[in-house]
Order: structure tokens, then sequence, then C-alpha cells
């Protein structure tokens, strides 16, 4: 089973990726950047779900350092945002994630992407 | 009876008394021989003479005594006349002006001797009846009474002859004989053919001086007129021409050309033969401007005064008189210059005989006045223009300034004192102004003493300065003479004092009734300043107050545009911040709503389906709601781009009307695509087309229960329209309009029961703008509605 981090800093939608993810993958959860950077070393996940707003460092950031950090650059970064004003596809795209999905998340696609960058 | 006829007449008569018998015969014969020779050279005498008088009349044009010399002679020759005279009419009197053998007695009467025509002798009755007069013996005339003299001249026979031009008597000549021996038939036509003669003689001179004259008065008025027009910016040669041509035209005379200035007449130009006359005369001016002078009269009354002899002259004109009797001038005519019913100057001519001057020489001293009026309009009008002219430059000038700096005023003030300077022939300008603390600073200061000037500087806005008076009392204050003149402040009197000038004038930069500052302009002498001056000062006082407004203005819409910028940029997080915010709840409740449904379908009762189905639908509505009110702030914010592309429309117009597909009520509306498929190609942005064309094709299949949806398109003169026609529920015509508007639905209650936004009409119609086209709708109530998007076949960015 393949591992997925989870990046969210709100609850709920934290709890609804779950609900959707968890009968499929193994999950790994953090609430805000620096966490995710910690959990993405530590387990080494298949696929990483990053939210842009979070708290202490920001989803943007912490996939521009996934991405500079040799060991996990190759990880998938598929960005989650709220944010629907254009600009910030492209600011998410220019710190070098893996694809982009603007919430609310529309399922089908967001399962779709996964199974894509997953190469399943 | 010409002499020729006379001449056949009696050759006739000599052959007719030729033939009876012998020596008689022989005697009548030589008798009338010679009488035809003598006659025939009478008649050659005659002749002779008639050519040799016109001679002298061809070779004297100009002068007529010659002529009448001539005639005299060869009349009393042929006439056998013992004395001869030749009178000239004036329409009044007689004048002797030729005799011929009168003795010196008869000589000296006829000279002295000025009758008017009368019945007294054979000539005045000639006069009076204008007509030959021939009386056979004097001492048989009942009407003649012959002085002493006469009788001694014993003269017995005489012929008088008039001259008669255009029924006019010109003259008479008249011929005596001291013994009773009436002239005969052909002598009386002879006298007459010489009369005749003489008028032609005494016309060709008169033609001949009129001529002259007319020659000479139109070389001096052309003479003048060149004058005029070759000097536009003085009237000092002008007057110089008109004076010189006068003593050419005027004998014996000086002329004069004054003008009237502060009070007093003043001598601009004289001509006078004598220099040393001339300087007399000259001392003279000026003189008080009052109608105890002949000068006075004229340019006061605006009429001439002509003065023939200065003996005669009113009391009136004491002061005149004295004037005339040291000058020793005997006659004077004064001419004003008149322009627009006053008097502007006067032409005067002195002469040193008594008498009157002519109407011609009168008409030609109104024509040097009337030009010499044209020559003062014309120096002031070119001045006046040129001034003008000057003050318009330098009005502009300051304008130019003002509209290419509106964000300071430095090179404002710095136009304006620069013109000040030149135009006033000011020693200082400035410029004050009203600061923030209420006093009165420096603006811009030309001109020397700037240190001593500073030094006065701040002051309050009072009435104890000039700058301060100015703005308190709102208008222009003006010292002609800041030492001694009344009025002047006293710091004005003191600082114009320290800094060496004499005149001043302040005038005030007033901003709707705001006293700004003030201007001013200094001059070292003691001078007022023209009507014209103070009005152009005040042009640049408002020029000032506009350029510091406009500063203002230009400094405060650049704080309100930062202003505004900001509240825009605020604006904007707002709307991005709020969306985002919306968005994360959203996500919870479709996701979730998703989750239970796809989950526990089974488990749930169709009812609570239902509802969750509902929580969807709301949560969808919800989230187009934020993305539309996003994507109206975008456009509002300008933040919308449009990013043409070339594309062909058919394919386009397909994929909207497949996207639409599923909303329109299949079972009871059709979706007729009623386009050409062979649509030209077009430069637009693909991505905003579908937008609008999407838009409008979901209205129509929410509004169309059953019937028919439309989707037309065709291009024609450059551009593309693409309509919508349903058979749906319609709009009102005065709703047409306000269902572009934001959150408007032709019927309020409609949104709950149709849907949608409300946002969709405002979003297409501004995107279709946006693209250089426009939407447009038409409708019949209850029938269906047609909106028709519009759009160049090749968009043009508006900076294009």
């Amino acid at each position: 089973m393949k591992t997925i981090l989870i990046v969210e800093d709100v609850a709920l939608n934290r709890e609804l990726l779950v609900q959707l993810l968890e009968d499929d993958y193994r999950l790994v959860l953090a609430a805000d950047g620096v966490a995710a950077l910690e959990r993405a070393a530590e387990a080494k996940p298949d696929l990483i779900l990053m939210d842009l707003s979070l708290p202490n460092m920001d989803g943007w950031e912490a996939t521009r350092r996934l991405k500079a950090d040799g060991a996990l650059s190759r990880i998938p970064v598929i960005v989650l945002s709220a944010h629907a004003m254009r600009g910030h596809e492209e600011r998410a795209r220019a710190s070098g994630c893996d694809d982009f999905l603007t919430k609310p998340i529309d399922e089908t696609l967001l399962f779709e992407k996964i199974a894509r960058h997953l190469g399943d | 009876m010409s002499a020729g006829q006379a001449k056949k007449r009696k050759g006739k008569r000599g052959l007719s008394r030729a033939g009876g018998n012998g020596i008689t015969q022989r005697k009548r014969a030589e008798t009338g021989l010679r009488r035809a020779r003598d006659q025939a050279k009478e008649a050659l005498e005659q002749q002779t003479a008639t050519a040799e008088i016109l001679k002298v009349i061809s070779n004297s044009p100009t002068d007529v005594d010659p002529v009448l010399r001539s005639i005299l002679s060869n009349a009393s020759r042929l006439c056998q006349a013992s004395v001869g005279a030749v009178f000239l009419f004036d329409g009044e009197v007689l004048t002797n002006v030729a005799h011929q053998n009168a003795s010196a007695e008869f000589a000296d009467f006829l000279k002295r001797s000025r009758p008017r025509p009368s019945r007294e002798t054979t000539t005045r009755r000639c006069a009076l009846e204008r007509r030959t007069m021939h009386t056979a013996d004097l001492l048989n005339d009942p009407e003649y009474t012959p002085l002493d003299f006469q009788r001694r001249e014993n003269a017995r026979t005489v012929l008088s002859v008039p001259m008669i031009h255009d029924d006019r008597l010109v003259g008479v000549i008249t011929l005596w004989r001291r013994e009773v021996k009436p002239f005969t038939d052909r002598q009386i036509v002879l006298v007459q053919t010489f009369a005749d003669q003489a008028v032609i003689a005494i016309e060709n001179v008169r033609l001949f001086k009129e001529t002259k004259e007319a020659l000479e008065r139109q070389t001096a008025t052309a003479e003048i007129l060149h004058v005029i027009s070759s000097s536009p910016t003085d009237v000092g040669p002008v007057f110089e021409a008109i004076v010189k041509s006068g003593i050419r035209l005027f004998e014996g005379a000086g002329v004069t050309v004054t003008r009237p200035e502060n009070g007093q007449v003043r001598l601009m130009a004289i001509a006078e033969r004598d220099p040393e006359r001339a300087r007399r005369w000259k001392e003279r001016f000026p003189f008080p401007l009052t109608r105890e002078y002949m000068h006075g009269v004229a340019i006061l009354d605006c009429r001439m005064v002509d003065m023939p002899d200065v003996e005669k002259m009113d009391e009136r004109f004491a002061a005149g008189k004295r004037n005339f009797a040291e000058s020793g001038y005997r006659a004077m005519t004064v001419v004003p210059m008149v322009k627009d019913g006053a008097a502007i100057g006067t032409i005067a001519v002195v002469r040193d005989a008594a008498g009157p001057l002519s109407d011609k020489q009168i008409a030609l001293l109104q024509t040097f006045a009337d030009q010499a009026v044209i020559a003062i309009e014309n120096v002031r009008l070119f001045n006046e223009t040129r001034e003008a002219l000057e003050q318009q430059k330098a009005s502009a000038a300051v304008l130019g300034a003002i509209s290419s700096s509106i964000a300071d005023t430095a090179p404002v003030f710095d136009k304006i004192l620069e013109s000040c300077n030149r135009l006033f022939a000011g020693r200082i300008v400035g410029l004050n102004l009203v600061g923030e603390d209420g006093m009165l600073h420096i603006g811009a200061y030309h001109g020397a003493h700037r240190e001593e000037f500073e030094r006065i500087f701040p002051i309050p806005v009072t009435s104890e300065s000039g700058s301060g008076l100015s703005i308190v009392e709102r208008r222009v204050v003006h010292y002609p003479d800041t030492e001694r003149g009344e009025g002047v402040p006293a710091k004005t009197r003191q600082g114009c004092k320290t800094i060496g000038i004499k005149s001043a004038i302040f005038a005030p930069m007033l901003w709707e009734g705001r006293g700004m500052g003030a201007i001013f302009v200094g001059r070292d002498h003691v001078s007022s300043f023209s009507e014209k001056e103070i009005a152009l000062l005040r042009t640049f006082a408002d020029q000032a107050a506009i350029a510091i407004e406009n500063v203002r203005l230009f400094n405060e819409i650049q704080e309100k545009s930062r202003q505004l910028e900001v509240a825009s940029r605020h604006k904007s997080e707002f709307l991005a911040n709020m969306s985002h915010e919306l968005r994360t709840p959203l996500n919870a409740i479709i996701g979730f709503t998703r989750i239970v449904m796809r989950r526990s379908r089974e488990k749930l009762e169709p009812q609570q389906y239902e509802n969750l189905e509902k929580i969807l639908a709301s949560g969808q509505h919800l989230l187009a709601l934020i993305n539309s009110i996003l994507d109206l702030a975008k456009v509002e914010a300008g933040r919308v781009e449009v990013n043409p592309g070339e594309i062909a429309l058919a394919p386009v117009l397909e994929h909207c009307a497949r996207t639409v597909e599923p909303l329109v009520k299949a079972d009871a509306v059709t979706l007729v695509k009623d386009f050409d498929l062979a649509l030209p190609q077009m430069v637009v942005d693909e991505e905003k087309l579908r937008q609008i064309v999407i838009n409008l094709l979901s209205n129509a299949a929410k509004f169309t229960a059953r019937g028919s949806i439309r989707l037309q398109a065709h291009a024609s003169n450059g551009s593309v329209a693409i309509a919508v026609a349903d058979t749906g529920i319609g709009i009102a015509p005065d709703k047409l309009e306000v269902i572009f508007e934001e959150f408007a639905q032709a019927d309020a209650s409609s949104t709950r029961v149709y849907g949608g936004t409300g946002l969709g009409l405002t979003i297409a119609r501004r995107l279709a703008r946006l693209m250089g086209g426009e939407i447009t709708a038409e409708s019949v109530p209850g029938s269906g509605s047609k909106f028709t998007l519009t759009l160049p076949l090749r968009y043009a960015s508006p900076g294009a």
C-alpha cells in the first residue's frame, strides 16, 4: 500500500481527505509546512497532497524546500488550494509542484490525478 | 458771315457793275478790280490775323495775356479803330486786362474803374445784354454821359463784342473810333471771331491751371499717402510730409500740424520758408487748449476756423490775436483733424496776405487733415496690435508654462516675472504668497536689492503693505509716486525707498475669492501704469493663481489616486481572501455530502437522500456565486486580460452547444444550431467567447420550458453577430437593460424559481465590451427573447 502525506491545516478538510483516501492508501498527516517537511523526511511518502495557506511555513515554501532536497525531490506534490485567483497556480507551479487542484475538491478529479502520479 | 462769303458777294457785285462804255467802263473796271483786290487783301489779312492768334493761343497755354494783346492789336489794326480794350468779367465787375493806343489818362481810367454791367456805356451795355453793341455816334447816344476826359478823347463810334462761354459772360472787347464811321458787317464778324478765340484761349488757360493744380494736389496727397504707408509706426514723417506739401501748395504761407495733449496745444510739425519766422512761430507753442485761441476752437468745437484778416480778428481770440500779431502773419485758417466726431489735432495755414482761402484750398486742407487722421489711426492700430500681440504672446507663454508644469509653480512664476519685466519696463517684479502661517512670503523675485527686500519678509496680510492691501481689498493697488503720493502704506513707502523704487503696482492673486498672494511691479521713476498694463497684470495674477491651484489639484489627485490604488489592492486582497475563506468550508460541505451520499445511499430513506442532494446543490450554487463574484471583481479591477488567438468559429459554437445540451429540457425544447459551418476564422479570446456564449445559452435553457433555442451566427463588415433566440418567458421592455446589472433578473422572484447568480449577464457584457464588442437584448414577453453578441472579426487591443 502506497503512502500519501496529507498537508492540511484545517482539521475538517484533513478529515475529509482521510475519509476519501484511507481505504486505498497509508496516510501520514501534517498541519503545517514545518511538520510537512519532517513527516516527508521520516515517512518518505509516495505522494504529497499540499495545501498552500499553512501556519509556520506556507505550502509554496514547503514545496520549494521539498523539491530542493535531493532525497525528496522526486516525490510528486499535488497542490490543493482554495486560492482561485489568477497567479496562485502559476506561483505554485513555479515553486515546483507537479499538479494543482482547486477546492472544493472534485473527488473524481482527485482520484484520477493521484492514480496518474503514482503510476497506477 | 465769314470773310470768304463776304469776298464772294463783293466779287459778284463788282462783275454786275462792269459794263457801259469807253473810259468810264475801264475806270469802273479798274475801280472794281482795285476794290476786289482790296477786299481780297483784307480777307487775307483777316485770315492771317486769325491764324496768328491761333498760333499765339497754342504757344501760351498757361497765360492768357499774350493772346488778348495779340487779339486786340489785330482787331484794332484790321478794323481801323483808334483805341481798343479788353475787359474780363468775374461775375460781378469788368476788369481791364489789355488796351491798345489808349492815352495815359484813358489807360489810367480803364485800370482804376471796375464797373458793373449797366446801360451807361457801350461796353457795360454789352456786358449787361451779352450781345454785340454798336454805337454809331456816342454824341447821339441818349444813355451815355461822357466824363471830361472822355470828351477829350473824342470817341465817336464804338463797337463792343461780348466773350461768351457756356452762356456765361467771360469778357468784352471794345473798339473806339475818333470819327463817326460805323464798323462794317465784316469787321463786326471779325471781332466776334476774335472774341470766340479769346474765349478759347481763356478756357485753355483755365483748364491748364486747373489740371496743373489738381495734379499738384494729387501729387501732394499721393506723397503723403506714400509716407503714411511707409511709416506705420510713426506719425512724425507723415506730419512733416503734410506741412512740406502745404507750403508748396499755399503761397506765402506757413503750415503747421498741432495736437492737443494734457490741456495744451502742441506743435507736431511746421513748414515755413523763412527759418527765422519758423523759429518765432514755434515759440508760440505749446499754449493752453482754450477757446481764446483759434486752434482751441477748432479742436474743442471740432470745426474749421477761418480768419481772413487778423486786423478784423474777433476779440474772443484775445490770446490768439497776441500770438498772431507777434508772428507777423495776416491770415490764418485752422482745420481740425476729426476722428469719430472729435478733433485729435489741427492743420493750420498762416498767410502773409489777408484774404480767405478758396474752396479748393480748404478742400485740400481737409484732405490733409483726413490723411493725418489716417496716419494717426494707423500708428495707433499698429501699436495697439503690436502691444496686444506682445501681451498675448506673454500670456500664452505663461499658459504654456502652466500646462507644462502642473506639478510645480516655479516655471510659471518665472515666466510671469520675465514677461512682467519685459512688458512693464519694471525695475523689480515679484510675487508674494500667503503661506500656511497666514503671512506673506516671497514666492519669486526678479531685480536688484534682493537681500534688502528679503529682510522685510514675512509680513502680515494687512492693509499696511501694498501686497496685503491688494489681497485684503481684492483689487489692484497702484502708486504712481510711492515717495510723495497719497495713501501709500508706510511699509510700502519705506520698502520702496530702501530698494530705490518710485512707483509700484500690486495685483492680488485670487482663487474663489481667497487671496493666495500678490504680484507687484516697481519702477525707479514716478509713473502711472496704463489701463492696459493694469489689465495685463491682473491677467498674470489670475494665471499665477491658476498655476498654484493646478499644482494643488495635481497633488490632491495624485494623493487620491494613490489612496485609490491602496483601496483597490485591499479590495482585491479581500476578495481573494474571502474566496479562499469561503471555499475552505465549502470544500468540507461538498466533500462530506458526497461521501455520505456515496456510502449511505442504501441505508438512507429516499427523502433523506434527496435532502443531501439539496445540500450538495446549494453548496454548488454557492460555489458558482463565489466564482462569479471573483470573476466580476477581476473584470472590474482591470485584471482580466484578453488573450487573442486565431480560431475557427463554427467548432467553438458547436462545443458551446454540446456543453449546454444537458441543461436543455430535452423532451420539450429543441436546441437548433442555425449557423453556416463555413463561418470565417476570427481573432478572439476563445475562453471568453465560450464563457459568453455558454452564459447566453444556459440562460435560454433556464427560461425556456418548450419550443426551441436557436444558436445563430453570421459575419459581415468585419464583425460577427452571434445570437441566441429562445421561445421562453421573454422580458418586459423596461427590463431589457436592467437584466445586465449585477444581481438583477427580470423578475426579482425569478432567482428562486430559475436559479442563477444574477451575475452571468453582467459578466458576459463586460467581457464582450472588453473585447470591443457588445451584447444587446430584444424580447416579446411571453413569446421569447433574443440576445445578440457582436464582436469584431479581428480583435485589436485598445492601445493598438
